[in-house]
């Protein structure tokens, strides 16, 4: 490889003037100068701008003395301005133009938002890329990806409807990132945990373009630039060794970006008539894959250190502009850490008055350390993009899918507007009764095809014990799950009999109401439960097992079967106490609607290597294997065109005498046979309306909160609208302060008093966890 | 440009170095050292606690991958008495450098990943060593030291096609990959081990950051002390 390719280095200016001719002539003007657990990049850059020019002129400009570098030894002046919130942008842009003009100098804004509302103004001396450079490169950056030796990790818009936000969030396990349309991203757990950052990050940041992604799991790499009009001046290319709390780096090892990575970049500078520092992060994957996670408009915060290694890039780009020769760089080592050090501050800029007891969202004037930027980032943001006007910057309504289509209008028809609208009572669950006969079918079917081992579908009586699904899952041939002898009994009731049932703890089975008879088979959820249930005579069930703590997870249920005394008592009660005859098994169950399809997979595997050590140690074979279930609506179809068979296998090659494999698909069966319909009792606010209050509350939808559901507005003249998400809120009738039914969606300006909200997804848990709340003991009465 | 950011340039091949005089008397003191081999009673116990250790490595691999860090979860590192036995070993709560390499790999084959017992010498801060050589104090101190250099026992994974391997340190839970060649805590000199009972199959010569190494003989690969 030729040298100058290899060494990824560009020949300096050739007009270069001779360092001592330039030094004393050279002014920059650096912004962004705080530097706390995540620094801002002022101080690096005029670290690396005195290596470069020792005697050049620096001035520290930032919106608060409490901005710690500003007292740092590196700059010559200090420039300090208004917080962001009381700034007159255009004066104080008038006044950033008069100085550059004055001085002959630069300025380097080292923040993005700064950068990006600068750009407009397209002053040559500030050297930052264009403002149609920002309009091209807009997150999640798919298009800059195409030019980078990477991939963008998937990822959602939020203007969606929640539904779908929802289920990309399970699809990856709730390990995923909220980001922001310019700055700020945070790791979000759960859904109510993502609603409460995202109507958070909404106050803060003041826009409504925000989007949900993938998290990568890997090594964070990234390469600071250099360019100047679109030619790449030097790259450097940094592994994080150690990281902060907040993910910022904290110590790192530099080293010349490789080749092709650095053609890319050359390219992707070219392409975007690139000017100044930026800073490309990604994600290293464990095959080696790169993940473009985010692009900074100026150099990072680590930039220094990328000089300290040799590689000068602030150096650089103002020996490009300028063409003043800069000193050459020097290398004192390839790897940096950083270093908290106590310096006096300026007797000039004393630091602020201690802050009140009064707590203040200005950083500028709070003793509170949080952010890189006590200047008040956030507020500028918002200056730049006033929103949050309800609905303002949102999708209005959201089509229809052809599932919703084939539904809802006929449950419309039949029900809510059978009759006059004003007598439908509500709150009212309103059975689907067509939604079911898809997934009831598609397990008969599986039930019926050949597999190395028997296929049973329990019906899990407890996720909705209503007549109608439990005669449908009778009808499909499915076996009745209970966790209470009241289950069991209901089910008998309904037609099952006790030698199809299957029976889960914790609570023990009372034997007397089974009248001799056994049931399929117990999983019992302790040892004691199971030594109990195998000393019963006669026998309550033709198999007894045992359920299986998930691996490695804080349950409350199951046995735990981690350290070689847990398994050896366990082997020793199975050995001792489980009846020659009676079969063996094992259960699990986690919600893969929680940990998501690939976690639920590890688990399962995970489970069937307990059971096989299990079966090794104790000297039994197990027999019948419970998979659980907990699968949404959604995903439960493409696990069982996908999934289903290859993990059948599996079992069946790590347990090799199981003759059962019994799976339990309650909720993905269930929970969109029925929806919610209640009435709008109270709009409140104009235009886009902030908030309706509705007659249902938590007692009918006792999960609002936990995951997402669809929301439809039905006027009483019969128009359907798909409500999309928003900034406002749909709040139940009770006066509890967590009864709200819908955060984070859009109430359409046409709502009315009497209008009809319609919540999906209420069939399963929804609807067997309901309770009587705030409706007074007119039942009693009724009774 | 410094050299040191070279040092990793992985097309490169190097033939070891003949060490200095240091590395020479440390070669010759671990001379006798071989790595650890868990013994087995012919009852039960052994194979109880074998087949406990090969269970819970699928489940850690169907989990986290390979190579997990189950195994320091569950012990902590400090001396070991040898002979030690399978049933003793689960009895401990502490265990060394030797004996976690001996669990890594049967680790690694229960899982049907191939794999070859290291032994490493690295080099630390002699304050350091005066902390290992305490805390050795009733197994015989400094039998595994030498000056600033240590004895230390890994696992090499052996990549899918080719000569490579990746070194697994399971005393500090990473891979050696990108350990430093000099200074403190540093790679001097690496063995890979492979006897002619081991069903693992590889060539003579295998690959480790751009060193090539004999199979079964010392390789100087860091910096003299």
């Amino acid at each position: 490889m030729p040298a100058a390719a290899a060494g990824r280095y560009k020949p300096r200016h050739p007009i270069a003037r001779t360092v001592q001719d330039s030094m004393k002539s050279l002014n920059v003007t650096i912004s962004s100068c705080h530097t706390g657990v995540n620094p801002a990049p002022g101080i690096g850059i005029a670290r690396s701008l005195k290596a470069a020019y020792p005697d050049c002129f620096l001035i520290g400009k930032d919106q608060s003395a409490f901005s710690s570098g500003l007292h740092s030894q590196f700059f010559d002046e200090v420039w300090i301005t208004r917080p962001w919130s009381d700034l007159d942008l255009p004066l104080h842009l008038e006044q950033i133009r008069q100085r550059l003009a004055t001085s002959g100098g630069y300025f380097l804004p080292a923040s993005d938002l700064e950068a990006r509302w600068l750009a407009n103004a397209g002053i040559k001396s500030v050297l930052i890329p264009s403002a149609e450079t920002f309009d091209r490169t807009v997150k999640p950056f798919e298009k800059v990806s195409e030019i980078l030796p990477a991939k963008v990790p998937e990822f959602i818009d939020l203007s969606t409807d929640p539904r779908d936000i929802y289920n990309f969030a399970v699809s990856h396990g709730w390990k995923v990132w909220l980001k922001g349309p310019v700055m700020d991203a945070r790791r979000v757990y759960n859904w109510p945990h993502f609603q409460a950052t995202w109507a958070e990050l909404l106050t803060t940041w003041g826009r409504e373009s925000f989007f949900l992604q993938r998290e990568i799991s890997g090594l964070d790499v990234t390469v600071a630039f250099a360019a100047n009009q679109g030619k790449l001046l030097g790259a450097a290319f940094m592994e994080k060794r150690q990281i902060t709390a907040e993910g910022k780096c904290w110590a790192g090892d530099v080293t010349e970006c490789p080749a092709d990575l650095f053609e890319a970049i050359e390219n992707f500078t070219q392409q975007l008539n690139w000017t100044g520092g930026g800073e490309l992060e990604f994600v290293r994957d464990e095959a080696g894959q790169l993940w473009f996670i985010d692009l900074n408009y100026r150099f990072p915060a680590w930039i220094h250190g990328a000089t300290l290694a040799g590689i000068n890039l602030p150096g650089l780009l103002i020996e490009a502009v300028s063409g003043l020769a800069a000193a050459p760089a020097t290398s004192s080592g390839r790897q940096f850490t950083r270093l908290v050090l106590e310096i006096p501050v300026l007797n000039r800029m004393q630091l602020p008055a201690p802050p009140t007891f009064r707590e203040t969202k200005r950083g500028a004037v709070s003793g509170k350390l949080s952010s890189s930027s006590p200047g008040g980032l956030p507020q500028l943001m918002q200056r730049l993009s006033p929103t949050v006007a309800p609905g303002a910057k949102f999708k209005i309504s959201e089509e229809l899918t052809e599932h919703e289509q084939k539904y809802l209008p006929k449950m419309l028809k039949e029900s809510v507007l059978k009759n006059e609208p004003s007598d439908f009572q509500t709150p009212n669950r309103v059975f689907l009764t067509d939604t079911i006969d898809a997934p009831f079918k598609l397990m008969k079917k599986l039930a019926a095809g050949r597999r190395p081992v028997r296929l049973s579908p329990a019906y899990s009586i407890k996720t909705n014990p209503d007549r109608r699904l439990m005669e449908a899952a009778l009808k499909a041939g499915f076996r009745a799950e209970g966790i209470s002898m009241e289950e069991l009994l209901w089910a008998r009731e309904v037609g099952f009999r006790f030698e199809d049932m299957v029976y889960n703890g914790p609570v023990p089975l009372v034997e007397r109401h089974l009248e001799g008879q056994a049931i399929h088979v117990v999983f019992a959820d302790s040892l004691e439960s199971f030594v109990r249930l195998c000393n019963l005579r006669p026998l309550v069930a033709k198999n007894i097992g045992l359920r299986l703590r998930p691996f490695d997870v804080n349950s409350r249920f199951g046995l735990q079967l981690e350290s070689l005394d847990q398994f050896k008592a366990i082997a020793a009660a199975v050995r001792e106490h489980l009846p020659a005859g009676v079969g063996f098994g094992v259960h699990q169950h986690h919600q893969s609607s929680v940990t998501g399809q690939n976690s639920w997979l590890k688990q399962t595997q995970a489970f069937l290597e307990q059971a096989r050590t299990l079966e090794s140690i104790c000297g039994r074979k197990v027999e019948i294997c419970d998979i659980g279930g907990g699968w949404t609506s959604e995903s439960f179809s493409p696990f069982v065109a996908n999934l289903l068979d290859p993990l059948l296998g599996d079992i069946k090659n790590v347990l090799n005498h199981v003759q059962e494999v019994i799976i339990e698909p309650g909720k993905a069966i269930c929970e969109q046979s029925q929806v919610l319909v209640s009435r709008v009792l109270e709009r409140r606010g104009e235009g886009h309306a902030h908030e309706v209050v509705a007659d249902a509350c938590l007692a009918e939808l006792p999960l609002a909160v936990d995951f997402a559901r669809n929301v439809y507005h039905l006027t009483p003249g019969g128009k359907l609208t798909k409500l999309t998400s928003g900034v406002g809120r749909i709040l139940g009738r009770v006066c509890m302060e967590h009864d709200i039914l819908a955060n984070g969606i859009l109430i359409p300006a046409e709502t009315r008093e009497g209008d009809f909200l319609i919540f999906s997804h209420a069939g399963a848990y929804e609807a067997s966890m309901s309770y009587r709340f705030g409706i007074g003991s007119i039942y009693e009465r009724q009774a | 440009m410094n050299d040191r950011l070279n040092t990793l340039n992985l097309a490169r091949i190097t033939e070891a170095a003949p060490g200095n005089a240091a590395i020479q008397a440390a070669l010759t003191k671990f001379k006798p050292l071989s790595p650890t081999v868990i013994q087995s009673h012919p009852d039960a116990c052994c194979r109880i606690a074998r087949d406990w250790l090969n269970g819970q490595s699928r489940v850690n691999h169907a989990i986290a991958g390979l190579p997990s860090p189950w195994l320091r979860a569950r012990w902590h590192w400090g001396p070991l008495e040898r002979p030690i036995h399978w049933c003793q070993i689960m009895e401990r709560q502490t265990i060394d450098c030797g004996a976690l390499a001996a669990l890594t790999l049967e680790s690694l084959k229960a899982v049907g990943k191939p794999a070859l017992s290291v032994q490493l010498i690295q080099n630390y801060d002699i304050n350091m060593v005066r902390d290992f050589e305490y805390l050795w104090r009733y197994q015989g101190g400094d039998y595994w030291t030498s000056g600033t250099l240590v004895y230390h026992e890994c696992v090499a994974v052996l990549d899918a096609q080719g000569p490579g391997i990746r070194v697994w340190d399971p005393t500090v839970e990473t891979f050696s990959d990108g350990a430093p060649l000099f200074g403190h805590d540093s790679i001097t000199a690496i063995r890979v081990i492979r006897y002619d009972t081991d069903p693992v199959t590889c060539g003579s010569q295998l690959n480790w950051r751009g060193f090539r190494l004999t199979l079964n003989e010392w390789s100087i690969v860091g910096q003299e002390p």
